[in-house]
């Protein structure tokens, strides 16, 4: 039986991420449902992501993607590295960030505003995310902690 | 942490407890998460969507966060200009690195904080174009140590 997971629609960097490392790390074949905002994931049948209140949330300024990694224990570095970029694009921090947040989080705008459906924002999104994950794979980490 | 989270994001207060900020899916999700943070800490917080104001309130909002903005984009002219004013101190490229190094990191603080006033100035406050300008003037004496450094009106000003 596949893992069902539930998140916010209009997804963005965070979201598309955490989807993209479930798909890849923790279950292929792992079924996504998009809500609105407002509904109560509390009472849905699916593990809720990036939603307010929910374990695989933000928590003390980190962001969904990396509560995925720590619930699920993966251990990749080059996800990890990936993580920081996508904490960087998604939470606006006073830390500096490293330098291809703008243009990563550039990317991720157009994924959203430029796709007429989240299941599209998904398939879109995880073509950049396969080319995130490619990137940090051969980036040192020094240049991503910039 | 949470009214300091709210300043960063450009919420003006209302009255002692409620602030508003423009709807933006970003935004909204910010206060979100920022709502949960308080309720982690035991607090009590309602992130409540703005359906309709009068036409004089919205104004008011507006005016609000305009005047805030503009107060930092005063203050930070102010520091520009004190830079500025100690230019003959500055290094030379190709001085002392210690020295460059310095003035490139003060160079690096005022355009960060242009690029943060500039993120939550939703309606155009005055200041800004002057603000760019002049960060821009002190951007003659950059270092050319950091990469980040970049002209301030070139994409962040209009």
């Amino acid at each position: 039986m596949p893992l069902h997971f539930i998140t916010r629609e209009r997804i963005h960097v965070d979201r598309i991420a955490t989807a993209w490392a479930i798909r890849r790390f923790v279950d292929p074949e792992a079924t996504f449902e998009f809500v609105p905002r407002t509904a109560d994931v509390t009472a849905m049948a699916g593990i809720p992501f990036d939603v307010r209140g929910a374990e695989l949330g933000h928590h003390r300024g980190r962001c969904t993607l990396e509560a995925l990694i720590d619930k699920y224990g993966l251990d990749d570095e080059p996800l990890r590295r990936m993580s920081r970029v996508v904490r960087a694009a998604d939470l606006p921090h006073d830390e500096p960030s490293p330098a291809v947040t703008a243009g990563v989080l550039a990317i991720f705008d157009g994924v959203r505003d430029g796709s007429t459906s989240d299941e599209q924002r998904l398939e879109r999104g995880f073509v950049v995310c396969d080319a995130l994950y490619a990137w940090c794979q051969r980036t040192a980490s020094a240049l991503i902690d910039d | 942490m949470a009214w300091r989270t709210l300043r960063r994001l450009g919420a003006a207060v209302l009255t002692p407890g409620a602030a508003i900020l423009p709807f933006t899916d970003e935004l909204q999700e910010q206060l979100d998460w920022l709502a949960q943070e308080i309720e982690e800490l035991g607090g009590d917080a309602w992130v409540l969507p703005v359906t309709e104001l009068r036409a004089q309130e919205e104004a008011r909002v507006c005016e609000r966060m305009r005047d805030d903005r503009a107060v930092e984009y005063r203050q930070l002219i102010g520091d520009a200009q004190e830079f500025l004013r100690r230019a003959p101190e500055h290094p030379m490229p190709g001085g002392d690195y210690a020295a460059r190094l310095r003035t490139e990191k003060e160079l690096l603080a005022l355009q960060r904080r242009f690029r943060k006033i500039r993120a939550r100035d939703y309606f155009g406050a005055p200041g800004r174009v002057e603000a760019a300008g002049t960060i821009d003037r002190c951007l003659a004496f950059r270092q050319g140590i950091s990469s980040k450094l970049s002209a301030a009106t070139d994409d962040h000003a209009e």
